[in-house]
Formats: C-alpha cells, structure tokens, sequence
C-alpha cells in the first residue's frame, strides 16, 4: 500500500503548526504562572516521549497520562476526569 | 460510498444533521442511550427517552429514508445511585422488542467507581439473561486504560457473554489492542479534544489489522461531526487503502457485527 501523497506531503505542515501551537502553549503557561498545574506537570513530562525511538510514541503519551492504579474509587465527587493523572497528595 | 454509522446521538442533532448524513452515503444509523448532558431526576426521565429513542427519533429519521436503530440502558455518568439505576433497568423489557432496538448500551464505566462498576454488572448480567448485544462506553481521558481493564474483568468473569456479541468503544493507542486480543469487537470514535481524530484512527486500522473493528463520530450536544465516517474515508483513500477496504471498515464490518441482530436489516 503506497499512500497518494506521501505522508509527509499531506501530514507535514498542520503537524508543523501543532508543534509551534505546544510551543506557545508552553510559553504561556509560563508567562501566566501556570506551570505548577499537576496537568502541566504530566505535559512537560509527556513531551520527552516525542523524542524517543518508540514506534509506539502516541501510546507511550497515553499511557503516561493514564491512572496506574487497578481498584474501582470509592466516589469521583461528581468531578470530571482532568486528563492528566497525578498521585492523591499531588491534587490541590 | 455507502457507510454505517453505528454510533451517533441523533436526538441531539438538527434535520440538517439528517440530510448531510443521507447525501454522504449513510445506510443506516444506530443510537445508544446515554447522558443528556444533565442528570435525569427520576426514572421517568428515562422512560420519555425510551420512548424518545424507540418511536419518535426513528420516524424523524425515516423522513429521510435513514433507517434507525437504539440501544437501551442507564449510562454510567448516571449510574452512581444505584436505586435508580435499577428502576430504570426494571422498564427496559418493556421497550426492548421494539423493532429499532439491537441490545444494551451504551453501558460501561465513566470515573471507575464501585456504583458504576456495580451497575455496569447489573447491566452485563440484563443483557445475557435477555439474550442482548452489549455496546460498552469507555472512560475518557486519564481514566480510560484502568477503565477499560475493570470492564473487561467483569466480562470475563461473566459465563454468559459471547465476546463476539459485545463492542468496546472509543478504543485508542493504549486500549485497542487488550480488547481484540480478547475477542472483542473495538469501536473508534472520532471525536474533537478527547478520543480519536481521523488520522489516529487510519494509523489504529493499519497497526491493529481490519478485523472486528468500526469507526463512529458518535456525535451528541457536544463539539462533534456527524460526518466524522466519511471523511476518515477520504483519509484512507489519501493514505493509499482502495474502495474495497474503505467499504468493509465503513460498511461491512459494522453491518457485519449488527447483523447478529436479526432485528437490523437494510
Ligand atoms: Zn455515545
């Protein structure tokens, strides 16, 4: 199977513009005061993926965001899921 | 192009939703039950929505030739009082030989806790004494990977279910590949922010294989696109897949996994 365009044809550029969107993200959340988010923690940890030789960097990134523990919560508080996991102590 | 969409939440969308559906080549549409973006205060709630869901909405589809089919349930974003949860149950058998409905669903987890991992059980256990198929919700986000383990625990310790009569859904990366490996069907969902856009989702078909696997926009009051099918269709077609692989994710295999119930025809 040989793709129409190549993969680079029709994926580098908004992929580019995704890149320099992280990067002004990460700008900002500095600018603003906001890099000790337990999210933004988990996000500046996640970004080392990107660089590895992983053939599987798109997991890696999941599962570095995924809740590690296996036992059903006794209750969510009715809070929505944040996308970042981060230890009990860590959630202000 | 001709295609299925097996998962969308049509009563949250306009006629217009309906026509742009009809004209990019969908044959037909299933809605599961799920969270109307409130919480219902009581059972009765549910009952106008099953109604909602077995009578009114497939006529409002029948207007434009689209044939459409529900699946029942209490979702797990309401599944936290468990007295309810049961009332709700307890009106299901008498919604489900209407003609529209295929099974139960969509059940499953949405913060992993003991209430909705009781209720989710309650509802396994429904749907294998009424010999239903089963289509599964999983957590979003950080949630979904432990999610997706609890659900698949309690469906393999359940006797009755056939793995080949249950899909989990909105699988990604980090959960596909645990749910095929155990014989389950695996649904993507193409959704904005959270779960799968379309280019993640022709990777998942290239890297995880074609088999018992289908693609949904699973479009609701949210952010959402009804037509998230067909233009992950075009995105195969730029990757190099041919008309006949592009029909059998679209429309074979989803047509294949629903046919199961006799009650889906087209
Ligand atoms: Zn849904």
């Amino acid at each position: 199977m040989k793709a129409e365009f190549p993969i680079t044809e029709h994926g580098f550029m908004p992929n580019r513009y995704n890149l320099v969107e992280i990067a002004a993200y990460l700008d900002r959340i500095q600018r603003h005061g906001e890099l000790e988010d337990p999210r933004n923690v988990a996000f500046l940890k996640a970004l080392n993926h990107l660089s590895s030789m992983s053939t599987e960097k798109a997991k890696d990134i999941l599962d570095h965001f995924s809740d590690p523990s296996t036992d059903p919560i006794l209750s969510s508080d009715n809070k929505p899921a944040s996308g970042a996991w981060s230890k009990p102590e860590q959630i202000q | 192009m001709r295609y299925i969409e097996p998962h969308a939440h049509m009563v949250s969308r306009t006629t217009d939703d309906y026509q742009a559906m009809i004209t990019a080549g969908c044959a037909a549409v299933c809605e599961p039950s799920f969270w109307a973006g409130f919480d219902r205060t009581s059972v009765q709630g549910f009952y106008d929505y099953f109604l909602q869901l077995t009578q009114y909405e497939p006529n409002r589809a029948k207007k434009f030739q689209l044939p459409h089919y529900s699946w029942l349930c209490i979702n797990a974003k309401e599944a936290e009082d468990i007295k309810l949860a049961e009332e709700v149950i307890s009106i299901i058998p008498e919604f489900i030989e209407a003609d529209n409905v295929l099974g139960i669903g969509e059940i499953g987890l949405n913060r992993n806790t003991k209430n909705e991992l009781t209720v989710f059980e309650m509802q396994v256990d429904f749907a294998c004494k009424h010999n239903q198929m089963i289509l599964i919700h999983t957590p979003h986000l950080e949630d979904k990977k432990k999610g997706t383990k609890l659900i698949l625990d309690v469906l393999e310790n359940h006797s009755q279910v056939d793995p080949s009569k249950v899909i989990i859904d909105h699988v990604e990366e980090h959960t596909i590949q645990m749910v095929k490996d155990l014989g389950y069907w695996a649904g993507v969902t193409l959704y904005p922010d959270s779960k799968c856009s379309k280019a993640r989702a022709v990777d998942l078909l290239e890297v995880n294989g074609l088999d018992n696997i289908w693609l949904n926009c699973a479009c609701d009051w949210g952010v959402s696109d009804p037509l998230a099918v067909p233009k992950t269709a075009i995105e195969m077609k730029h990757r190099g897949h041919n008309d006949e692989t592009i029909d059998r994710i679209i429309f074979q295999n989803p047509n294949q996994f629903l046919s199961q119930n006799p009650k889906f025809k087209l």
